[in-house]
This record gives C-alpha cells, sequence and structure tokens, in this order.
C-alpha cells in the first residue's frame, strides 16, 4: 500500500465546502516530510493558500478528440447514427460532448473524420518554501476524464517520492522543525467532493481517509454515502465533524452513525469565523490562530494514530 | 408565455448553490426543481417532495457471447478505452472502463456481442407540498459515470414538456423542444421591474441544480439552460472557481450573472473581477449564521426571514429582464 514508507491520507467530504482544503493544508503543516496533492482537478484552491516558490507545468493528455472534414464529408450521417453522446448535429461535432471513442471515425465511409490526441489540461509540479513537493492540476474547463487526470498527478507524485528517495536528498528531519509532532511520511491528498468519477480515483490505493463533514441534513446525508463508497473499497477512515456546534442535535446523528459504523470520531471543529478570515488573507489558518492551531494538532495526532495502527 | 431552464452552478462546492435552487424554485410561480448533482442531491432535504416515481437508469455494456467469439480481436481494437482485454482464449470486460459507446457491438465480424443494460443510478420524481415538481437523479454508490445519469435527468424536462411520463430510448436526443422557443413573445420596450412580473410570466420554470466542478457533469447540468446562476462566496477559492464556471459558461455560450453569498465586505476582490469583466452581480447575500443554522435543519432560510424571502423575489425580477434581454439581442 505505501511507497517508500510514505502513507497516503486522503481528504474526503461527499459535500462541497465542508472545510477539506483548510483542513488538508493545516494538518499538512505539521508534518515535514510529506507530498501534498490537490485531487479537486477541476476546480483546485490550494495552490492558493500553499503558495508554491515555483512550479513546473506538464501537459495532461485527456484522450482522442474527433473532427469531421466538411470537404470530404459526403453527409450520409452515419456518425450521427451511430454515437451515442449527442455529439454530433449538422455534420459538426460538439468537442464538449465527445466522449472520444472514435466509433464515428472508423464508421465512416468516406474516412471524412479524424481522430486526434488532444490536451486536456495541465498538472502542475511545484515547491513549496519548506522545499516539499506539492502537486495540482487545472483540467480544461468543460473536460471530462478528470479521474485519469488525478490518477496522473497522484502517479507523478508518488514518482517524486522514489526519485527522491533516490537522491538520498538533503530532507529535513521532522524533529529538528516541528518539535510538536512525531516524524512520519505522508502523501496528503485533498480530494474532490461528490462520490464519482475523480473521487474514485483519488481514493485509490489510500491508507486512510479522513471525512470532514459538517452538521447539517445536507452534510449527513452526503457523508453516509460516501462512507458506503469507502466501505466497498475498504479503506479505513475516520471522521471530523467542522463547524461542529452549528446544530448539536445533527452532530449527535453524525457520531451515531460514526459508532454505528465502527468509524472513530477524530476531532470536532466549532464554528469560528476565523477560518475565512485566513481564506480571505490567503492564509493557512495555523498561521492565524493559536488556539486553533492547537486543537487541530490534536485532531491530527489523534488521526495518525490510527492511520499508523 | 414560455418555458424557461435557469442552471444555478459553482464552481467551488458548498457556496450554496441548493439553498438558492429551491428558494427560486419555492418562489417562481409554476416551477420545476430538478437535481442534477447526482453524486450528492441534497434538495430533497430542503424541499421535502412526495416522491411518486422512481425509475431505474442504465447503462449498456457489451456482453459477448464465448460461442460465437472467435477472440479475433477487433473489439479490443475499436475500444478506446481499454475496457475490453484480449486474454488470447477470450476477451473479457472490465465494467468500469466501459462508456457504453456501442462500438464493438457494431464492430464484431461474428456478431457474437449484444448489449446488456447495468444500472447506474436512479431518477426519483414528485410533488412538493406547494405544488413544486421535483426531479432528482440519485447515482448509484461505486458508479463513475455522473454524466450519463444526468443526461437521463434532463431528458426528464423534454418528457414533461412533450407532455409525456418520460419515456426515453437510447439515441434520443436530449435537446429541448426548440419549437418552444419560437411561441416567445417579444417585448419591445420595458419600463420597469413590475411591468415585467405582468407582461412577462412563464408558462414554466425550470430550475437545475448543477453539481460543483467545471467537468463534463458540470456541462452536461448547464447545456442547453436560457441563464444560469453562478453561486460564488467573499474568499479567494470562490473566486477562483468562480472565474473557471465562466470560463465554462462563455464556451457554451450560455448567460449569466453571479450571486454572491456569504458576502463579506472585506473581501474587494471579487467585486472588482466582476466589474472589470462587466459581468453582471445579481444579488449578495450576507453571512448570518442564522441562515446556516436554519439550513442545517433542512429549513430553506427565505422560509424564516421574510426578508431574504423579498431579496430573492427581487432576484426572481432582475432574472426575468435579464431572460429578456437575451431574447431581444
Amino acid at each position: 500500500m505505501s511507497d517508500n514508507g510514505y502513507k497516503q491520507i486522503v481528504i474526503l467530504s461527499g459535500k462541497g465546502g465542508t472545510g477539506k482544503t483548510t483542513i488538508s493544508a493545516a494538518f499538512a503543516s505539521f508534518e515535514n516530510d510529506k507530498v501534498i496533492v490537490d485531487c479537486d482537478v477541476d476546480a483546485a484552491n490550494m495552490h492558493l493558500m500553499l503558495k508554491p516558490k515555483s512550479e513546473k507545468s506538464h501537459e495532461f493528455s485527456g484522450g482522442k478528440k474527433a473532427a469531421i472534414n466538411n470537404e470530404i464529408c459526403i453527409q450520409c450521417g452515419l456518425c450521427e447514427t451511430v454515437c451515442r453522446f449527442d455529439a454530433i448535429n449538422d455534420f459538426k461535432i460538439n468537442h464538449l460532448k465527445c466522449e472520444g471513442c472514435g466509433f464515428c471515425f472508423r464508421v465512416c465511409p468516406e474516412s471524412a473524420i479524424s481522430f486526434t490526441p488532444s490536451i486536456g489540461g495541465n498538472y502542475f509540479e511545484c515547491e513549496l518554501e519548506d522545499d516539499s513537493k506539492f502537486f495540482y492540476a487545472k483540467l480544461f474547463p468543460g473536460q471530462g476524464n478528470s479521474g485519469k487526470l488525478v490518477s496522473e498527478i497522484k502517479k507523478s507524485a508518488i514518482n517524486s517520492i522514489k526519485e527522491n528517495s533516490l537522491q538520498s536528498s538533503n530532507k529535513k528531519i521532522a524533529s529538528i522543525n516541528n518539535p510538536d509532532v512525531n516524524g512520519g511520511k505522508f502523501i496528503i491528498v485533498d480530494g474532490p467532493p461528490g462520490i464519482g468519477c475523480p473521487v474514485n480515483a483519488s481514493i485509490s490505493k489510500a491508507d486512510f481517509a479522513i471525512l470532514v463533514t459538517e452538521p447539517t441534513l445536507s452534510g449527513v446525508h452526503d457523508l453516509k454515502r460516501l462512507v458506503e463508497l469507502l466501505n466497498t473499497f475498504k479503506i479505513r477512515m475516520g471522521i471530523i465533524i467542522n463547524k461542529s456546534d452549528l446544530n448539536e442535535s445533527v452532530a449527535e446523528q453524525i457520531k451515531d452513525h460514526a459508532t454505528e459504523k465502527n468509524i472513530p470520531l477524530l476531532g470536532e471543529i466549532p464554528f469560528n469565523t476565523e477560518f475565512v478570515k485566513a481564506l480571505i488573507e490567503g492564509k493557512n489558518i495555523v498561521e492565524v490562530d493559536e488556539s486553533v492551531k492547537k486543537d487541530l494538532l490534536k485532531i491530527w495526532e489523534k488521526t495518525k494514530s490510527y492511520i499508523i495502527n | 408565455m414560455k418555458e424557461v431552464i435557469l442552471s444555478i452552478a459553482s464552481g467551488k462546492g458548498g457556496t450554496g448553490k441548493t439553498t438558492i435552487a429551491a428558494s427560486l424554485a419555492s418562489i417562481i410561480p409554476n416551477s420545476a426543481y430538478i437535481d442534477c448533482d447526482v453524486e450528492e442531491p441534497n434538495g430533497h432535504l430542503l424541499l421535502k417532495p412526495k416522491i411518486n416515481t422512481e425509475e431505474f437508469v442504465s447503462k449498456l455494456l457489451p456482453k459477448i457471447d464465448p460461442y460465437k467469439c472467435t477472440v479475433c480481436g477487433k473489439c479490443v481494437e475499436v475500444c478506446e478505452f481499454n475496457a475490453l482485454i484480449n486474454l488470447k482464449f477470450e476477451i473479457t470486460l472490465i465494467d468500469e472502463m466501459c462508456h457504453g459507446c456501442g462500438a464493438c457491438t457494431y464492430f464484431c465480424p461474428g456478431k457474437a456481442i449484444t448489449e446488456i443494460e447495468k444500472p447506474i443510478g436512479v431518477i426519483r420524481k414528485g410533488l412538493t407540498e406547494h405544488g413544486i415538481l421535483f426531479i432528482d437523479g440519485l447515482l448509484n454508490i461505486g458508479e463513475v459515470a455522473a454524466a450519463p445519469l444526468i443526461k437521463a435527468v434532463k431528458r426528464k424536462i423534454a418528457g414533461s414538456k412533450n407532455g409525456q411520463a418520460g419515456y426515453f430510448s437510447k439515441g434520443e436526443i436530449s435537446n429541448r423542444d426548440k419549437t418552444s422557443k419560437q411561441n416567445e413573445i417579444s417585448i419591445s420596450s420595458i419600463k420597469s421591474t413590475d411591468d415585467i412580473s405582468q407582461q412577462y410570466l412563464f408558462e414554466k420554470t425550470y430550475v437545475i441544480d448543477s453539481p460543483p466542478g467545471t467537468s463534463c457533469s458540470m456541462v452536461e447540468a448547464v447545456s442547453d439552460s436560457d441563464y444560469c446562476i453562478l453561486v460564488t462566496e467573499s474568499t479567494p477559492f470562490g473566486l477562483n472557481d468562480l472565474k473557471l464556471a465562466m470560463e465554462v459558461l462563455k464556451t457554451i455560450d450560455i448567460p449569466f450573472g453571479v450571486v454572491i453569498n456569504k458576502y463579506d465586505a472585506s473581501y474587494i476582490e471579487m467585486e472588482k473581477y466582476l466589474e472589470e469583466t462587466k459581468t453582471d452581480l445579481l444579488m449578495k447575500i450576507p453571512f448570518d449564521r442564522k441562515y446556516a443554522v436554519a439550513y442545517s435543519k433542512g429549513i430553506l432560510p427565505i422560509v424564516l426571514y421574510p426578508e431574504l424571502k423579498n431579496e430573492f423575489l427581487g432576484l426572481f425580477d432582475t432574472i426575468k429582464e435579464k431572460l429578456m434581454m437575451v431574447e431581444n439581442v
């Protein structure tokens, strides 16, 4: 499961806007030997907070796209008939609807359709202030293949660890830099919302999932579906209730569900406007509020005890 | 009189799409609420509809008849998604990789492939206490393909428009009935919003709640809408994802405006950006803990707070005005 001793931790929520990125960034700040990956590839945000000091861009090949050459096309309409994605209309291909299956290209009797690889987005290999690696991506608007891009950045992150350990570089040792924490090696994956394609790609090979939820009926509903998904993959997990004092009875529902499903409660974070302030200032919450930092560190230590066991 | 499709989207999750979509559906006369966030649909928690039909949605997967298959490998060759694997003595399918394009079935020289249906989710249909038509899609857990289910949900709009019970078959085009666009009243002079509300009543307004993000699922949800409301929040994350969502809407040519939720005056960059790009700011909803508390209980804040309801009535007037401007161009 782990790569070169690195444990892969994925932060998920089901529902969006529960605080995944803020909490991921906070936990990452407690560790020195880490790689951070933002897997929310169609709405990446973590780079805005981490502000990498350098980044190298890579192209992501999203798949092939078809195009009709209207000079050769005899307008027989066969391509439109076979296309199941409603991508062909009036002998033109709508690129946003094209799945890249190539059916039209193969079926065309006049070979009037081309089928060529297209770039689906970019991903960025970055270095942070503390010399650790950070990966994020930008899927081009409206593209499919978000799961494929997630797999690709995760692969790059793992490869970077392998390269790094080959060079046996001058990695700083955790206990020197940050005496508050016990050292460990982590790949911290900030996951996308939902339970679909990119989430499935984000959780593959994860050692542990941290589920960040909020005490709202939507939060609970979405959490339950996510738990079910993670159980089918047999991934161990723990729950953090963010904005925990927003609704105490719903918070109780979450705890009951956790108990019923035998999922540890890693911690509760009360509603606090400092979180939004930190976001607006583009800062990590641990730089802004000392008491929140202490609470988060405690939650992270507890999380680690579950990860390691 | 016409039918209008209004979509509510955002790049970032948790900005308030569902609350805004459900609130609009509640105040707009003769409306329908369509939840296209099929991975995590939440609208039912706020609107509490009485569901009266549930319908399973399937995708097509190839099934290879081992007696007819000669393992020639043609199907493997035409599959762009590597869903078929040639094991030398047989061909095997990896379900999750299959996009259901049908190329393998078509090109199999021995006619050894037929297609079977695999359930991907369910479409629920019902009515709320106040008579709002409610439709949502619920993706099966473990299923990766949200977009085909969203497409099926949206076909229900076409279905109800044509007065059908929502029957659809593969290959049917999901576009809305284009003839409805021809029966519009064109009003050349607009004096005030009051005039608009009186003269310009929609026969039916479909409010689509889109999934977050900017990928294929979001495009599937918002495509074909007459107008899109992008919901954002006063943070750099909100702004960054708003920019991405705006790019999508510009690409697919859908007019849009922005609602800033959890508005925080100290974050000036948001409004600065909207001004610079000449983007319509439709409404600002101040951050208020009491709204969040109402939402947490599954109560629409507009039900408890009349001042907010008035804001939404104003928003609807603004949107009507925008829709007319779109038509008169």
